[in-house]
């Protein structure tokens, strides 16, 4: 089996979210003499890619998108150890800390959002719903996280995203940490009004957020926020 | 409501059922059920054929909805504890649930009842801006846009941005006072609008049971009004709504259960959906005891739901349930584009000719401009589907289908825009509240339009 073999076998078990087939083709392929790189790259992301890409166009949905997750975690626990520290950095896209904010039990769509990160290359750490602001905070210290990504589908659940970065501020670790914000009562304007750094309007736009605000040398806060989607 | 005798044993089932981990529940057993028995019962969409006449189906949708709410049932959050029933105890539940209801009270009172896929019997009428968010100074000339309607029956509130001017929190002194001020708001709207009998769907700003229970107490909503108790998510229900039910079956109120399946979601597509709206009928009638119910979708992208697949959906699910059972529900048309636009005024006719010829027992209009934009909302968006509900009584679902095709063919290409169009403000005048020549202009042209397409509606002045 040639190496193109190899990782089209790859591929595929992270696509059909089968977990033992990911791990074993993935030992197969590496005793096979694969560079582990070239698997963890055009193995694992590019699988994921074709799934986060398959979800958007309606090929397949958010429990494919969490089992081919599922699959592409068991790859990369195969192949982390035969990486070195300074390849894992670069191949890492960083690390977000995601959930649904106090009052507010939504959980589909913060689901989706979580999903496409992690289809994306992205650690996610997945707080769950109704999440104090505080725990949003110490989840983040807790994990290094580098976003802390905020859903709110209600009004009167919208205020406490505005605590959320008083808290951040007032524990001096705002620099640490993006703070972005989505959801249907959610505007560019109220982003702005209370000082966090990005906003998406979906699924897409908040993995194309996270890219951004990563990819570059900017640090938080941001004087102006990212906002990806907004409608006029 | 004769079916609340059962409060009880939902109550207890919440503590004593089987045990299972939220993810579990979602990823596992939601998800690979709803897989499992789309397979099993052949369901497949046609997006070509938006509003099906495919009895068989249909049954076969019910029929798996009916297995998915007996093998899943619904999941309480706080205890962990899934409250399940069998089928039998469903069927009979189904057999008994109340099929008409009277809302409001009065010379303002109305009457809903279920209804058969293209049946000629008229459906209420709920327009309001649910889930649009509202500031104080606009709630009463906004809703009265729609209490001034006179083919609106019951009015929906809007969410309220501030409460006395400050941020409304959930679960804190807000959220109560948040609920009296929407009472307080709804009640001039009656008032001002000669029709104070008029029934009332709300408390809207009540995300934990707090709202709801200070504000449908004495001097607050009625029993005669719309007591608002949501899923909390697809098949999970909490305390919070428990509570809700709780305390509007002491009062003897009205309820008025939603729950949403969304697009992509652990349900899947266009089938999945179906499936879930289905089941969510069987399984809030069997817990939540409701008076009316709104199954509802969204598009995860799109954030409306007026695409084709959706259409689908809605129109099968409608269909599953009104040949089934005598339940009483609707579907929120959430509309992608805004005030002012044709484009909201396409999709409302499309959801509402689906909505009527499909079965549904009342129309829901509408969470314009998909509810993601402040005061983008008015009286004249809910107009458009009253009238082109009226307008498809006792129409064949095949004739249905080519006319919204037709409507679809026009609206389509503009869903992805998203033009949400004006602000309540820029197009009604708040003085007298009625819409300004230019969106009145706009209407009558959508309107003439939609006649050549084939709609019957009545023509303009």
């Amino acid at each position: 089996m040639d190496h193109s073999d190899l990782l089209q076998g790859i591929r595929q078990a992270i696509i059909d979210g089968d977990e033992e087939a990911a791990k074993s083709r993935t030992e197969a392929a590496l005793t096979a003499s694969l560079e582990p790189m070239l698997a963890l790259q055009e193995g694992v992301q590019g699988a994921l890619n074709r799934v986060g890409e398959m979800f958007e166009t309606g090929e397949c949905y958010l429990p494919e998108l969490m089992m081919a997750g599922d699959a592409a975690r068991a790859a990369i626990s195969v192949l982390m150890p035969h990486i070195s520290a300074a390849d894992q950095d670069a191949a890492r896209r960083g690390k977000v800390v995601i959930g649904s904010i106090s009052g507010d039990l939504h959980d589909i769509g913060k689901n989706i959002v979580s999903a496409l990160l992690g289809a994306h290359g992205f650690a996610v750490v997945d707080l769950g719903t109704d999440v104090p602001a505080k725990n949003f905070v110490d989840a983040a210290q807790k994990h290094g996280a580098d976003i802390i990504a905020v859903s709110t589908l209600l009004t009167t659940s919208r205020a406490f995203t505005r605590e959320l970065v008083r808290l951040l501020n007032d524990t001096r670790v705002r620099e640490r940490h993006f703070v972005i914000v989505g959801g249907g009562p959610v505007t560019p304007e109220w982003v702005k009004s209370i000082g966090a750094d990005g906003y998406g309007r979906d699924a897409n736009n908040a993995v194309a957020l996270c890219s951004q605000l990563l990819s570059g040398r900017q640090r938080p806060p941001l004087e102006e926020p990212l906002c990806i989607g907004a409608l006029q | 409501m004769r079916h609340r005798g059962r409060l009880l044993d939902v109550l207890d089932r919440a503590e004593n059922g089987p045990l299972i981990d939220e993810k579990e529940f979602e990823g596992r057993l939601v998800a690979q059920t709803a897989k499992r028995l789309i397979g099993k019962h052949g369901l497949k969409c046609n997006a070509e054929t938006v509003i099906p006449a495919d009895d068989a189906q249909a049954d076969r949708l019910f029929e798996a909805g009916l297995e998915f709410a007996v093998e899943v049932g619904m999941l309480c959050t706080n205890t962990l504890r899934r409250i399940v029933w069998t089928r039998q105890e469903y069927e009979e539940s189904l057999r008994y649930a109340p099929h008409e209801a009277i809302l409001g009270a009065g010379a303002d009172a109305a009457f809903v009842q279920s209804r058969m896929p293209e049946a000629s019997t008229r459906l209420m009428v709920v327009g309001g801006p649910f889930g649009v968010g509202v500031p104080e100074n606009l709630f009463v000339p906004l809703m009265l846009s729609y209490a001034r309607e006179s083919l609106i029956d019951v009015i929906d509130n809007p969410t309220l941005e501030r409460v006395y001017g400050r941020p409304g929190k959930a679960a804190s002194p807000w959220e109560v006072l948040g609920g009296w001020r929407e009472a307080e708001l709804s009640m001039q709207v009656v008032a001002q609008a000669g029709r104070p009998g008029m029934c009332i769907a709300g408390v809207e700003l009540s995300p934990t049971a707090l709202g709801e229970i200070s504000a449908s107490s004495w001097g607050g909503f009625r029993p005669t009004d719309l007591h608002h108790v949501a899923g909390v998510s697809e098949f999970k229900t909490n305390y919070e709504s428990l509570s809700k039910i709780a305390h509007v079956t002491r009062i003897g109120g009205a309820i008025y259960a939603f729950m949403a399946s969304i697009y992509g979601g652990y349900m899947g597509g266009a089938e999945g959906v179906a499936l879930g709206l289905t089941a969510a009928g069987i399984v809030l009638n069997q817990n939540y005891m409701p008076t009316v119910m709104s199954l509802s979708s969204v598009h995860p992208f799109l954030q409306c739901t007026t695409t084709r697949e959706l259409l689908w959906a809605f129109s099968m699910a409608s269909q599953a349930l009104s040949r089934n059972t005598r339940l009483i529900f609707s579907s929120l048309v959430r509309p992608s584009a805004g005030p002012g636009t044709k484009g909201v005024l396409y999709e409302n006719a499309a959801f509402g000719v689906m909505g009527t010829v499909s079965g549904q027992s009342f129309i829901q209009s509408s969470m314009t401009a998909s509810g993601t934009h402040a005061r983008h909302a008015s009286g004249l968006d809910a107009r458009m589907s009253a009238e082109a509900s009226l307008a498809a009584l006792g129409m064949s679902r095949e004739e249905a289908n080519q006319l919204v095709l037709r409507i679809l063919e026009v609206y389509e290409p503009w869903v992805e825009m998203r033009d949400v169009g004006q602000p309540f403000e820029e197009v009604y005048d708040l003085l007298t509240i009625s819409p300004t020549p230019s969106w009145q202009a706009t209407y009558d042209e959508v309107k003439e339009h939609l006649i050549r397409l084939g709609l019957a509606l009545p023509a303009a002045c």
